[in-house]
């Protein structure tokens, strides 16, 4: 997130972060075989795609909202790894790079005619300024947020689908990440693009769209996440499942062991349903929020309730790895440097050097020059040698 | 006679040196003998004979009532060390090529008494010269750092001096023991040695002795007190050799004394060794997030990679062994490669403090990216030196104990915490408001021909780099050439 936006746009899309969700992909066999991490692949996602989502709402840097969403996009994609669609996944994957690429490298713009501000808060009324950006931006924004026809629809789709024929609770939950997905995106796009403009009048006289040469990436990126869908089509909307078939071969083993149930036609239709109720809802609520109300706007020191005060602070997991494993590691560190390193191990080394000083101080008396105790500690001895040669017999 | 001239060349070296006189003449001819030196290991490994383990040769009788003769000879290992001997030293002559040192002609005649010594320790095949070597090389070590060391330099270099000695007694004991059971007429020859024949008890006595004196040459936890004071106070050209080449020491002698001669006990106590090793790597590692002082750090990094070379070498298993061959060829590049960039840095801002030091990348980019380089090495990232050696040591200790490899295998996560956020402290960030000791002192001084900041890597500091650079990637990728 704190890289230049190109190297977020890359690490976020293609490469670091969805190399985990390639991985199970390609160990999917294995997964099959032990059914208890599949469960635990599964809320893993589950619990990864709500928390980030819930964070997302409320964070203002237009980077860290696309980061924790990242994050949230690829707890779906456990998610569908956990309940055994693995081609969901490797699918989803490939339509959330298209569009989490746009949308890094649309922010990338924005951040450019910002001159670097990165604070949504003291944005707004972008559209007017930079069309092009709007326009990419919107298409991303709907593609992340499963409006169909755009690719997250039918990636997203089919997770939760697959998912609700695995365990109608996990798609509740799932359903309700979603649903939070519309909501931050659409803050995001709203407050960056709508309304008045909120930053200083030195950057309003600067707004000017980015060159050709920024721009041209995001018109193909944009073109790859309105059409990505068509890489697998279910049958249902008259599709090929083109992906499914091509990954057919990877997924066979671990798909023979899993026996996924398919749904019947009309639950598929009812959950599709709910699901475009639930995005309208979401947008329109954003738009009443955050263009209407003029909410969302708190400045970071305001009093927050709660719960809004727990996602704005992260859930403090940052300060949880603080408490629980930095300070330690550093508290254990300093006290085996100062206690066991000094005062035991070489203490203990030292020990050695001080009894040999300390005898040779002691014996020391017994050289006392008198030739008569000389004999007398060499009767000794020989007695002693006598004494112990009967005993050793 | 090549590996007689190998030893005999730096002896002659010194002689020369303590006869000259000029400090720019002493290091011309410090320096380009040693490079000699070099091409010379290089010519021994060109004509090294890889199916016959007695591959060059040599033996010179010499107390022969006693069993003891001049035998010179050359395995695998000890081509590999001499080569990497040979080829540290140029670069240590050469990292103090901008210093001046008192008396240079006794620093650099030192250096060069070293590497005989180090010539001599991993070609011997006579047990009693191998345990001349091996003492030999602990004096002008202990020299180097009395002399030119730093703070409380005569307490540390004493300590350090007695604690390495006292183990190597017990080497020469159990040495003169197992001459004694070596099958008559009795041989310090190290065939004789291996064929000596011992009941259990004895061996385990044997393996106590041998293995208190590699433990403390190594050093392993918990013998390992005197290291880090050590290579604090010593000057960065003394830290080099003792933990570039000296450190390697205990660890042939694991290879060629401890296990060949007492196999059984090795296989009953292996273990327990080996917890030790592992704690040890876990402990240096856990301290060294707390160190302050560069040296220091990179100090107890060397406790725990040594740490799991020792630990896999226990195990005994052919990858284990690889990896502990590479690894101490990596170690020892990598650890002078971090030390001389120490002492650079060290010349340039007068301190070695992390707290005191920030931003340094800024001014010296090229020294930022030479030692992020040489550190990634040292972490043990893929396609460097330091993950070939670790990655076949932790297979080997996973063959042998999931545990003892998940636990050693903290020492790659852990060096790559502590070493990047010493990286990010030193190279990174702000600098100090306040300057620098060494710029402040040369501002003081008048010479403001100097510029106050730290300037980057002059040619012959890159000269220093470069190679350990090469040598980084070459092990890195491609590693079949320092098989053993």
């Amino acid at each position: 997130m704190a890289g230049p936006t190109p190297v977020s746009a890359l690490i976020h899309a293609a490469t670091m972060v969805t190399a985990g969700v390639y991985m199970v992909a390609r160990s999917g066999v294995l997964y099959a075989l032990a059914p208890p991490t599949m469960a635990v692949v599964a809320i893993t996602g589950l619990i990864t795609a709500v928390f980030a989502a819930s964070i997302a709402i409320y964070q203002n840097d237009i980077k860290k909202i696309l980061a924790y969403s990242t994050i949230s996009q690829l707890g779906f994609m456990f998610l569908a790894l956990g309940v055994g669609a693995f081609t969901s996944a490797m699918f989803h994957l490939t339509t959330h790079a298209f569009f989490k690429a746009l949308l890094f490298l649309a922010a990338g713009s924005v951040i450019h005619a910002m001159g670097g501000g990165q604070d949504i808060r003291k944005m707004g009324g972008l559209k007017k300024k930079l069309p092009w950006t709007y326009y990419t931006f919107l298409i991303g924004t709907v593609a992340i947020a499963g409006v169909p026809p755009f690719s997250g629809f039918f990636s997203k789709d089919e997770i939760l689908l697959q998912t609700f024929s695995a365990d109608p609770v996990f798609w509740i939950v799932g359903f309700t990440g979603s649903l939070m997905t519309v909501l931050y995106m659409f803050r995001l796009m709203n407050l960056t693009f709508l309304g008045n403009f909120r930053g200083t009048s030195d950057q309003q006289h600067h707004l000017y769209e980015s060159p050709r040469e920024m721009l041209i990436p995001l018109m193909i990126l944009a073109f790859l996440s309105a059409i990505g869908g068509v890489l697998n089509v279910p049958a249902i909307f008259g599709g090929s499942s083109f992906l499914e078939h091509a990954l057919h071969p990877v997924f066979a083993g671990a798909q023979l062991l899993l026996h996924t149930g398919g749904l019947t036609l009309n639950t598929g239709v009812f959950l599709l349903v709910v699901t475009l109720i639930g995005i309208l809802v979401m947008a329109y609520l954003a738009y009443q929020l955050y263009v209407l109300d003029g909410k969302g706007l708190k400045p970071d020191d305001a009093n927050r309730r709660f719960l809004p005060h727990l996602l704005f602070q992260r859930y403090y997991v940052d300060e949880l790895y603080r408490k629980s494993i930095i300070n330690p590691l550093l508290a254990l560190s300093g006290f085996l440097n100062r206690v066991v390193e000094f005062r035991v191990i070489d203490w203990l080394v030292n020990g050695v050097g001080r009894a040999m000083v300390w005898s040779g101080n002691t014996l020391r008396y017994i050289q006392t020059g008198h030739v008569g105790f000389y004999l007398f500690m060499m009767i000794i001895g020989i007695i002693l040698l006598l004494v112990f040669n009967v005993l050793i017999r | 006679m090549i590996t007689v001239a190998l030893i005999g060349f730096p002896l002659l070296l010194t002689l020369a040196l303590f006869l000259l006189r000029g400090e720019r003449l002493l290091k011309w001819t410090a320096l380009l003998g040693s490079l000699l030196e070099f091409g010379w290991a290089i010519f021994a490994w060109i004509n090294y004979e890889h199916y016959c383990k007695c591959s060059l040769r040599v033996k010179i009788d010499w107390l022969e009532s006693l069993g003891i003769s001049l035998q010179l000879g050359m395995d695998g290992i000890s081509i590999l060390l001499v080569i990497l001997t040979a080829f540290l030293i140029p670069l240590i002559i050469l990292s103090s090529w901008n210093q001046s040192y008192t008396k240079p002609s006794a620093f650099y005649g030192l250096i060069l008494l070293m590497e005989m010594a180090f010539m001599g320790v991993f070609t011997a095949f006579d047990g009693i010269l191998f345990y001349i070597f091996w003492e030999m090389a602990l004096i002008p070590a202990w020299f180097l750092c009395a002399v030119w060391g730093g703070y409380d330099r005569i307490r540390i270099t004493f300590k350090f001096f007695i604690y390495t000695f006292v183990g190597s007694l017990f080497m020469l004991g159990a040495l003169i023991y197992l001459y004694y059971k070596t099958p008559i007429p009795h041989s310090f020859d190290f065939r004789w040695l291996y064929a000596a024949t011992l009941t259990s008890t004895e061996q385990l006595w044997i393996f106590i002795a041998l293995f208190l004196a590699f433990a403390i040459k190594i050093p392993i936890f918990p013998f390992h007190t005197w290291q880090p004071d050590t290579y604090t106070t010593a000057p960065a050209q003394g830290t080099m050799l003792l933990s570039g080449i000296m450190l390697k020491m205990g660890i042939y002698g694991v290879i060629r004394w401890l296990i060949p001669i007492t196999p059984d006990a090795v296989a009953d106590y292996g273990p327990a060794v080996m917890i030790l090793a592992i704690t040890g790597i876990v402990y240096a590692s856990l301290i060294a997030f707390r160190q302050d002082d560069m040296k220091r750090l990179v100090a107890y990094n060397s406790i725990a990679h040594v740490g799991l070379i020792a630990a896999g070498l226990f195990t005994l298993s052919k990858q284990a062994y690889d990896g502990a061959v590479i690894q101490m060829l990596s170690h020892g590049v990598n650890s002078v490669g971090l030390f001389a960039l120490i002492g650079m840095i060290e010349r340039r801002t007068g301190t070695r403090s992390i707290a005191s030091l920030g931003g340094l990348a800024r001014q010296a980019p090229w020294l930022a990216i030479f030692f992020m380089i040489i550190l990634l090495g040292s972490i043990s990232l893929p396609l460097t030196n330091g993950f070939v050696g670790e990655f076949l040591l932790l297979i080997g200790l996973f063959n042998y104990s999931i545990a003892f490899s998940a636990v050693a295998g903290l020492t790659i996560i852990f060096g790559a915490g502590y070493m990047l956020w010493m990286y990010q402290r030193v190279m990174l960030g702000e600098s100090p408001p306040e300057g620098y000791p060494a710029a402040e002192a040369a501002r003081l001084h008048g010479r403001t021909n100097r510029s106050p900041i730290p300037a980057d890597l002059t040619l012959t500091e890159a000269l220093v780099l470069i190679p350990i650079v090469i040598m980084i990637f070459w092990i890195g990728i491609a590693p079949g050439l320092f098989y053993p």
